[in-house]
Parts: structure tokens; sequence; C-alpha cells
């Protein structure tokens, strides 16, 4: 069966190698106002998804099955269905932008002579791999691959021990606390995002929530925008293009040259699981939808969607502060009206 | 464990045992559309018929039966020895050569002359068994389907005038090869037994090393035209019954009318037959297959073949070799984690030195990318060109060298050196970078201990090279990650490829690192739980 | 189905085609050096390693069929000077291996200057983990004049000629990516080396124009060369300092070994002290501290070295003093310049919030007229 329900036990991996690449590509390069002080957004942004984390676990406690199942057994269907375009509409838009930010970087890195919306199709081919392979695969790979992020981020961290200036943390609070709030909400929408599908998430042997892997991965990402903040001083110029940022983190000249490999083997891997991670759960949100749909199709839908989303904005879709700034609102909101929904009783017809 | 719904694709609907011979059903059966076969039309067999009436009680009919399945005389190898015991006129049906004609002379002839003659009121049937016959084992058959797939395999067939049923008499014994040392798995500490090609040798052979009771070997047939003779060897109360179930099911839903080995067999009931890498494991050691079984998995002996199926098999078994188990841990945990390496640059290297040397040269130190560069100063061809021509050299080589004679076969090293070595750099068709890189490719490709892998990888390795020769570390990585994923989503049995690390399943530190054996103790995730063979780690 | 998957796999795979480049077919820039051409432009010269077909020719020395091919062109601006050293190049250009851009020190102090070490940054293919240094007189005869010089090929010569003077403290780090961050940073302001033609290797005819610094550290070099006896000219000696891209001053050999050992560079020197060099080493980092009263600002320096002279008789007391002086001495020649090398601006920082604060604070303003404390303590120990 190509692409099945995943349980929890597989979501997880995938949602947390996704959350970190999320935050980290975010505050990097897309959400650069608290400056210095970035590595606190993902713990303040931890904070912020507490009600919405909250909401999820509310969700798969009124029912026995997935979180979105006890929901749609409460929630006229209608409304379930509008909730999951909406959804999967958000993570392809989002995946379009890993999508976008992969082609760039690869262009950047090696590809310079070929456009970045060519570099897009390999890509298109990964969203349908993924898609067609299903959610369970994608969460064993996940797995797999967040067993050897430890090791990688060792090489490099040892490696660059001598270029860290501890210094350019200071002034401690970077761009202002509003600026480290705003991060935070930023943060928090990517977690939110990212978790989507732990709605989809069948109960299986993994026992405990979300909630410790998800501080988990706001520690992991806090870390290593601490190590980068330590690597890059603080440039207060707003010109900066998206090729100079990507230029900073990957080719940073502070850093000894010879992991380089080990660093662009990690972007990569973690722009693919994250890219793979968002448009799986598309996918399996349209399913709720268009449960008879056949696998191919929809994968070739998924990939062309992505690419095509992704070319349209010229390979760099900019979030826009407001829509990002918004997005945690907006999802929470989604959730929470369809939790009200389901704990005031209401029945409706499943789709 | 995973339900077992990935195996549908080679199983008629309705899912008739359609191959199977064991007590209850008949060779007849595999002739005729059968209800249970969902409407399957079976090609009609020859005499079918005859095959599925009863054997008669009068001598004359059932030789004429028998004469007229096996085709004697003209099959010449069909032997009909009539004789009189006494007022009990008896016939031996056996095939010359693969019974024993001096077993059937001594403890039968012989036996029947001796005790022929008294009468006791009994069928006749009954006093040859009781009496008459000194044979060690006999069976009963009472249809004629079930007399000629015993007489084919080498038992003898004893006919009695006035007895409605025919006596088996186990008289196997033909020419096969005796249990010789291993040739694909050789190993320095440990026994040097191989499995051959007779299967009840293979069956003793895996008696020997577990002397349980509960070791139970269930025999089928397989091949709706030509039965082939497998078994099913599993330990009770240690593999789960639903494997069990799950094997028994899918040997029975082979369609085939010819299965020639085990090779076909995996083939037929695998998960995923066409990706690239094996989903049960090939042993042709006992001790491997034994140990395999006291870990919960089954072994399927197919006769003929000297190789024993195991499943399910995750990647680590593919990656663990015999002597593992046998070794110090450390020595074995170092060369288990040399493996993995090896196989990495197995697969990773050649597509590596494209993507680094072509798109990301920043990557390699000047000095060593001015050696690289001046090696190929005269080289005509696209490093591309030459990474996929020296990779088919070496296949080439690797495949001559399996075919041909051993008396030239040492040629082959002096041929090899010649072409590979310093006749192609000396022409400057290829670089001596290149000699190494694909040497070390080599090797890595020879310390993985499963053949089937082996193999599997160069073809994922051909790809990688394709996808970075186009795109670099990033196409590279594409490539990694496609086939991670496709990894990832391939059973064995209803068992992930690459549990129990992920997902995480209940294991022993027997991994990547082999700790000692005494930590060893835990029921594996595919075992029955509560095993009686194993002491559970109580939380 | 099939067919459009086979079609995106091939359209996939055939995207990167365009980018193909044979390692043998590439000239790869080693050494850049970039001057104010006359009438305005820049000049650029390069060194590019000439790759022969039989490996085992090195890459080095005069007289061998292989070598290193000097190139120079002259364009209006940075861009188009690469762009035509690329056309007269025998291959095409790849700056990915580039080891060392020599600004003269001309172009350095002039207004062009910043906007060429962004374009540098910006240069596809060049990683800015490059060294940069600031040459005294013209780029094109110090570039010229880089040989390797103990038989290895000239990018590890570079490499090993850096690490070594870095280690002996007379040169900065000079990355391209120091000076082009902390240029744009709200720390500190960036060093480089500076580079001096030896004594033996100047160019006939030409004398440096240069103010009195640079002939001071001709005479340092000249003096170092004397004093160790060497005829191998030690290029790099000293700091350029550069301040909103543009350079501003230079510091001397001892200078520069002051700075790197308040950068915590230094895991042991070599002082000289009373026409003898002793050892010392830091024991641990030295601290630096801003201590800022109103409008009055103190800047602060501790640390401990510790000596390693067993068989020497030496003044420690003397020592101490003189090693003080010197450190605050080149802590005033920045202050002159008013530019912070040392990393005073990071320990500042910490007293402030947010980054907004710490900029309307004005580092600047206040750097040049801050007080010197500076109390390093020798520790005795047996080497």
């Amino acid at each position: 069966m190509r692409t099945r329900i995943p349980g929890r036990s597989e979501a997880l991996p995938t949602i947390v190698a996704a959350m970190i690449m999320r935050m980290y590509w975010g505050l990097s390069l897309d959400f650069q106002y608290p400056l210095n002080a970035a590595w606190m957004c993902p713990l303040v942004g931890l904070a912020i998804y507490l009600p919405f984390a909250f909401a999820l676990r509310q969700a798969s406690l009124i029912g026995d099955s997935s979180p979105w199942e006890n929901l749609a057994a409460r929630v006229p269907a209608p409304v379930m269905g509008l909730t999951a375009a909406g959804f999967a509409a958000l993570l392809i838009y989002d995946a379009a932008a890993a999508a976008g930010l992969t082609a760039i970087s690869s262009n950047i890195l090696a590809l310079d002579d070929v456009s970045p919306l060519l570099l897009l199709i390999p890509l298109a081919l990964v969203v349908f791999c993924a898609v067609r392979t299903g959610a369970c695969a994608l969460g064993d790979s996940a797995r797999l691959w967040l067993r050897m992020l430890p090791l990688f981020s060792v090489i490099i961290l040892l490696v660059q021990l001598g270029n860290y200036k501890l210094g350019w943390i200071t002034p401690i609070l970077g761009g202002g606390i509003a600026d480290i709030l705003s991060g935070g909400i930023y943060c928090a929408g990517c977690m939110a995002l990212t978790s989507l599908l732990w709605l989809l998430a069948l109960p299986d042997r993994h026992k405990g929530g979300l909630l410790p892997w998800a501080a988990l991965a706001a520690a992991v990402t806090s870390a290593v925008m601490f190590s980068q903040q330590m690597l890059i001083p603080t440039m207060t110029r707003t010109d900066f293009t998206i090729a100079a940022r990507i230029d900073l983190i990957l080719n940073n000249g502070r850093m000894t040259l010879s992991p380089q490999i080990v660093l662009d083997v990690l972007w990569f891997g973690n722009m693919l699981h994250l890219i793979s991670a968002e448009v799986v759960a598309a996918a399996e949100y349209l399913r709720t939808i268009l449960p008879k749909l056949p696998i191919a199709p929809l994968a070739a839908a998924c990939a062309l969607a992505v690419c095509g989303v992704s070319a349209a904005s010229g390979a760099w879709v900019k979030s826009d502060p407001l829509i990002v700034l918004n997005l945690f609102a907006v999802l929470g909101a989604a959730l929470a009206l369809l939790l009200l929904t389901a704990l005031l009783g209401k029945r409706g017809a499943r789709a | 464990m995973r339900q077992f719904t990935e195996f549908k694709a080679r199983c008629a609907p309705g899912k008739l045992p359609g191959a199977i011979l064991s007590p209850g059903h008949s060779l007849a059966n595999y002739s005729h559309t059968d209800s249970d076969n969902g409407g399957a039309n079976l090609n009609e067999k020859p005499n079918s018929d005859l095959l599925r009436a009863s054997v008669s009680a009068r001598l004359d009919e059932s030789m004429d039966a028998l004469r007229t399945i096996l085709n004697a005389p003209r099959n010449e190898d069909a032997i009909f020895r009539e004789y009189s015991a006494g007022n009990l006129r008896v016939c031996a049906v056996y095939i010359e050569g693969m019974a024993d004609e001096t077993k059937i002379g001594e403890f039968v002839l012989h036996a029947l002359k001796a005790g022929g003659g008294a009468e006791d009121g009994a069928p006749p049937e009954e006093r040859l068994r009781r009496s008459m016959l000194e044979i060690a084992q006999l069976s009963e058959v009472t249809e004629y389907a079930e007399a000629v797939q015993m007489i084919l395999s080498g038992m003898t067939c004893l006919l009695a005038d006035g007895a409605g049923e025919a006596l088996m008499l186990e008289t196997r014994n033909y020419p096969h090869r005796g249990v010789e040392k291993p040739t694909n798995e050789l190993v320095v500490n440990g026994p040097q037994e191989a499995f051959n090609e007779h299967l009840r040798t293979n069956i003793t052979l895996l008696r020997r090393y577990v002397q349980s009771p509960e070791l139970i070997c269930e025999k089928l047939y397989v091949g709706t035209g030509v039965p082939t003779q497998v078994a099913l060897v599993y330990m009770r109360g240690v593999a789960s019954e639903e494997l069990v179930a799950e094997a028994k099911r899918r040997l029975m839903c082979i369609q085939s009318p010819t299965v020639m080995g085990a090779g076909e067999v995996q083939q037929l009931i695998e998960d995923r037959p066409f990706s690239l890498l094996p989903q049960m494991l090939q042993t042709e050691r006992p001790d491997r297959a034994a140990s395999c079984l006291t870990d919960g998995q089954i072994a399927i002996l197919v006769e003929n073949s000297p190789y024993a199926l195991i499943a399910p098999a995750t990647f680590f078994h593919l990656i663990h070799a015999s002597d593992d188990s046998f070794l110090r841990w450390q020595y074995a945990s170092a060369i288990r984690i040399i493996r993995v390496l090896g196989l990495l640059i197995s697969l990773m290297l050649p597509a590596l030195y494209i993507a680094m040397s072509v798109f990301h040269n920043q990557l390699i130190p000047m000095a060593l990318l001015t050696s690289i560069a001046e090696s190929r100063a005269n080289v005509p061809f696209p490093i591309v060109v030459e990474v996929l021509f020296m990779e088919f050299s070496f296949y080439l080589l690797n495949e001559a060298g399996l075919r041909t004679p051993t008396q030239i076969g040492s040629a082959f090293g002096i041929v090899g050196a010649l072409i590979l070595g310093q006749t192609a750099v000396s022409a400057s068709v290829i670089s001596p970078i290149l000699i190494i890189i694909i040497a070390l490719t080599g090797l890595g490709n020879y310390v993985i201990p499963n053949y089937e892998l082996g193999v599997g990888l160069i073809l994922y390795r051909l790809m990688l090279i394709a996808f970075s020769a186009a795109l670099g570390l990033y196409g590279l990585m594409i490539g990694m990650f496609l086939i991670v994923l496709h990894l990832c989503s391939i059973r064995s049995f209803g068992v992930e490829f690459f549990a129990p690390m992920s997902p995480r399943r209940r294991h022993n530190p027997d991994l990547l690192l082999r700790l000692p054996v005494w930590m060893q103790k835990r029921a594996l995730f595919y075992a029955k739980r509560d095993s009686w063979l194993h002491q559970e780690a109580r939380a | 189905m099939k067919k459009l998957f086979a079609m995106l796999l091939a359209l996939a795979l055939l995207s990167g085609c365009s980018n193909h480049a044979q390692v043998e077919n590439q000239a790869f820039l080693l050494v850049m050096g970039l001057d104010r051409a006359e009438g305005g432009g820049i000049e650029m010269s390069a060194q590019i390693p000439r790759i022969s077909g039989n490996s085992q020719e090195s890459a080095d020395g005069e007289g061998n069929s292989s070598g290193y091919a000097q190139m120079s062109v002259t364009g209006s601006n940075y861009e188009e000077a690469l762009e035509r050293l690329d056309w007269i190049s025998p291959r095409d250009l790849n700056p990915a291996q580039l080891k060392l851009v020599v600004l003269s020190r001309d172009l350095a102090e002039s207004e062009d200057c910043p906007e060429l070490i962004e374009r540098l940054a910006r240069t596809e293919r060049l990683f800015t983990a490059t060294r940069v240094v600031v040459c005294e007189g013209r780029a094109k005869d110090f570039v010229s004049t880089i040989r390797p010089t103990v038989g290895t090929r000239l990018s590890t010569d570079i490499s090993a000629l850096f690490e070594h003077c870095i280690g002996r403290g007379f040169t900065p780090r000079s990355r391209l990516a120091d000076l082009y961050y902390l240029q744009n940073s709200v720390y500190c302001d960036p060093m480089v080396g500076y580079a001096v033609i030896g004594p033996q290797m100047q160019s006939g005819g030409e004398q440096s124009d240069a103010a009195q610094p640079a002939s001071a550290l001709s005479a340092e070099l000249m003096e170092l060369s004397e004093r160790f006896e060497s005829d191998i000219p030690m290029r790099f000696i000293g700091a350029a300092l550069f301040r909103d891209g543009r350079m501003c001053g230079v510091l001397d050999g001892a200078q520069t070994l002051c700075a790197n050992l308040l950068q915590n560079e230094m895991d042991s020197f070599y002082y000289n002290f009373d026409d003898v060099s002793v050892e010392l080493i830091p024991e641990g980092s030295i601290r630096l501290r801003v201590d800022a009263d109103g409008d009055a600002v103190a800047l602060r320096v501790r640390g401990r070295l510790s000596l390693a002279a067993e068989e020497m008789d030496i003044d420690e007391e003397a020592l101490l003093d003189h090693l003080n002086a010197d450190v605050k001495a080149a802590i005033r020649a920045t202050q002159a310049l008013g530019v912070d090398i040392f990393g005073f601006a990071e320990a500042a920082a910490k007293r402030f919030g947010t980054i907004e604060d710490w900029v309307n604070y004005d580092w600047r303003r206040r750097y040049p007229g801050a007080e010197l404390d500076v109390r390093l303590e020798l520790m005795t120990s047996n080497a």
C-alpha cells in the first residue's frame, strides 16, 4: 500500500526533522529582524506553541483514532473539508518556498550557470516519489536521518571551535524584545505548520505526545543559531540578497573549508526531508477530502503544485512578514475552532 | 509486525493452494479448474483422470495404470519388478538410479521371500507392512498421483494383488554432492560446512545444529507442472505463528509451472520483486541458518538448491557475516564498522569523485586538484565517461572470472592488471587516480558478505553516478534520498527493511556494534514475544 | 504515467548539464593582484598554474615545463577586469581555489576600496576564505615575486607561509571573510596582513613613495632578515587597518604581535626584549574590559603570561614593563587612527541590551579618547 496514514512513531521523526529545518532557514534567511538574538526565538516560539500543542493533545484525547478522525466525527464535514483544503494549501505554499530555496542554494553552491527554475525539476521528482512512497517510509527515512545528524553536527562544531567569537552574541537582546517576540511567533508558526501531520497520525506504540520532541527541536535549532551567530558578526544591512545570505551560511569564509561538504550534505538532506514532509502532509489532507483519488495523479499534482508555485515566484518565495507572523494565528485559530466545535459536541456527516 | 498486505500481485485471487502436495491434496488438483481457485484455469496434465483415480486392488490394473502414467516401457528408467512371495503377487515399481536397488533386493524382495507364505487372514498390505517387509520407513497411499510423485522422488512403490493401497518404501539413494566447504561465505573462525543440493541432507544439517523437538520441518511441493519439494523450517514457539502462516500462504500461492531453485522461490514470494535489494537472506551455511531459526526467523529449503532462504531479512541481516558471532566482540564490532564504511564507499565514492572534481572543486586541496588535472590532461574523455568505462571493465572482469573454467581463470589476474592497470593509463585512456577510486570501490563491494546486496549496490551506484554527473552534490543527495526512501518503503514479510533501527523495535545490541553474546538475551521483534527460548529483559 | 515519469527524470538529470566543466579545462586562479590603473580603473594581475600532461613534473620552480602563468589586464572596474582576464586566459577562469588577493596600498586607501571589497566578496565561486593582504608598492610586482619557496606547490606554500607568519604573530589572519564581515558589522574594525617586498626582491627603479610607516616596515623586515641571516624575504609583516572599507593605517610587526595577543590568537610567541628573544606563553585568555562612566571610557586589559626561560637571566619586571608599554603603544596607535581592531567593541557591547542602543552609543567616537589600563602579569615556569 503506497500512501498509508502514519502512526505517531512514524510521524514524529518527520515532524522533528521538518521543524528544525523550517525554523533554521526561516531565522537565517527569511526573518532576520531579531539579528544576533535569533537563537532565542525558537525557545520563545516553543512557549507560544504550547497552546497549539495542548489543542493537538486534546484532539487526540477525545477519541481512539487520529486527532483528525476524532474531530471529523464531531464536526460537520464541510468544515473539515475546508480546513483540510486550507491546511493543504498552506503546506504546499511552504513546501514551494523550501523548494525554491533549495534550488537557489544549489545554484549558488555549484550550478551557477543553470537557472534555479530548472533546478526545481529534480525536486518535482523528489516530491512525486515522496508522495507515492508514503508517510510511513518518510518517517523511517527521517528517523535514520535524525540519527546521523548529531554525528555531522559534532564534526562541524568541533572543526570550527577555534573560529567562534562569543562576543558576537552581545548585545544579548539583538534587534529588541519586540523583534524577538515576532521571531518567536514566526517559529511558533513554523512549528505549528510542520506538526500538522500529527493531526493525521494514528495512535501506536508511541505513548508520549509531540511536545517533548517539539521542545527538543526548538533546543537544537536554538543551539545551531547560537553557534552560527558566533561565526557571523551582526550586520544591520538590509540590502543583502538571498544569494548573499545563503553564501554567509554555507560558504562562510571564517569557517574551515574542509567540512563544507558536511555542511552541504546537512543542508540538502534537511531541505529534502522538509519538502517531503510538508508535501506528504498536504497529500494526506487532500486524501481526507478525496479518499478515492489514486496515488499517482495525486503525487503528480503535488509535484506540479510545488514547483509551479515556486517557479511563479521566481524560485524565491519571500515570506511576507505579515503572513508569516500571522501564520501561527491562522493555524491556531483553525485548530481551536475545530476543537471547540468538537468539544461542544456538534455532529456532522462524515466525509 | 505490519500486515502482510504487500504480497498480492503474484497470487491468483481466491488464493488456491495451487501447487501444494501435502497429505489431503492430490496431484490432480494441478490440472483442472477448481472453484477454490477463483476460476483460474490450469492446463490439463496428461493422464489427469488416471492420476486422480484410486489404486486398484487388482495388481494387473494397477501396473497398467502406473505404466501408462510413467510412460513405460518407452521410459526405460521406470522399472516394474514383479515378484511372488508364496501366493502373494507383488510388483515393485521404482525409477532406476533414484532408488537403491540393493535395498530393494535385500530388504524387500529377499524379505518377502523369507516371510512369504504365512496367511493369517489379514489384508495383503497389512501382512506386508507388519511382518514381511524389513524396510525402515514405509507409508500407504491410495491415489496414483501421490504414488507417482513418491516414485519420482526415489521411493519404491509396492503393489500387491488384492491390496487397495500401495505401499511406499523409503529406498531413496541417488548420487549427490557431499557436504563441502562453503564457497561464498568463507569464515576464518567457524564451521566449514555448507548446504548441498540434497534436501534431506540440508534438513539433517539443520537438525544437527538445532537439536530440539520444537524444530518443525513442514514439506510442501511447489510448481504446478513439475513439482519441486520445499521444506519450511521453523522453531515452534519462537517464530511467530503469523509469520509461519504467511510463509505457507505465499508458498501455496505460487502458480508457476516449474520452480527450479531457491532463487526462483525467492522471486516468487518476496514482497517487492522489482526492488534492487533482496528481501530474503540466502545463505549456504547451516550454522547461519540455525542461528536465524533460533532468532525466530523461518528457513525455506528447496530441493536441488544449496541455499536456505531466510525470512524476514532486514538490511542488518544482509551486512552481518557468519563469523561476527565467533569473534571477540571488539574485533567483530570493528569489522562491522569497516564493512559499513566499505558499503558506503562502494555506493558513493565514484559519484562523490565526479561531483567534487566537476562541480565542487573548491573542496579538493589545490595540490590534489593539480594532480588530478595533470593526470587527466591527456585523457580524451570526460570524467563521467572514464568512470563508466572503468566500472564496465570491472564488471566485465568480474563476470568473466565467474564464467571462465578454472584452468584459465588465473590468466584473468594478468589480463585485469594489464587492461585496467598500466596499459590503460599509459595509453591515456584513463587517469591513474581513477584506478584508485575504482579499486577502492571494488574492495568496498567485496567486503559486503551478501552477494545479492553487493549486486544491488552496483546498480544503485550507477544511478548515483548519473545523478552526480548531472547535478553534483545536489544530485547525489537527491539520489541518496530517493534510495533511502525506497528502501524504507520495502518490507520483508511485513518487517521494515531498516528495522529495528528505523522504525525502532525491540532488539539486542547487535546491529552495527556487536556487544558480547551474554548481553544479547532479548527475543527479537519478529519473534514471539514470550518465546520460551529467550530470557526477556524485564523492564 | 510512466512516460511522464521518464520524461521528468530525464529533464531532472539534464538540467545541470550546462555546468559541466572538466577540471583540466579550467584555469584556477591562485593569486590575484589589484592595482589602480593609470587613468583610473583597475589593473588585475593573476597567477594560474600551468597543467602539464606529465604528472611526474611538479608545478614549481624555474625552468620546468610546468609553472605558473602570469597575466595582467586593465579594466574600467573590477568586473570588467575579471571578464577580460577570463578572455585572455587559456581556459575558463575558476576563482574557487584563489589563495591570495593582493591589494596595492594605493588602491586600499582609495575611495573605490569599499565597493571593490563588496564586489570581491560577491564574485561567483570566489570563497571568502581566501587571504587578503595589502602590499607596499604595486600589487603586480608583488604577485610576480611570489614563488614556492621550499619546493612545494604554490597553493600549499601560501597557506603554509601564512600559518607560519600568523604563528609568529607578525601578521593577522587576513581572510576576506574577516575583512568583509567586520567591515559591515556593528563591532570592531578589520585588519589584514601587510606585505612588503624584501630588499632583495624589490623591483628595480621604482621606489615606494609611501609614507614613513611603510619604510619602517621594510626596515623592520631587513632587520629581521639580518638578525636571522636569512636570504628568504619574509613577505608578510604588519597589518593594514581598515575603517569603513578603506585602509587608514598600518601597524608594524611588533604592534601586530600585540594585536594578535589581545585577540587570543597566540598560543606562544617570541618577544624581542633587550636584543634577546624570549618565549612567552599566555596562560588562559587575555581579557578585555570596557568601563564607562558617562562619557568617560576606560579600556582595561588583563592577562597572564608565563616565561619559558630557564637558562636566561631575565629582568622580569623590566620585561613586563616593556610588554605592557608595547601593548599600550599598539592600542594608542589604533586609537589615533580611530580603529578598534582588538575587540574592545564586543566587550563594550555587553553593557547594552539591543543592537540599536549599541549603535546609538557610537563607539567609534568614544574609542579614540578612552583611557588605557593595561596590566599583564608574568608567571615564571620551566619550559
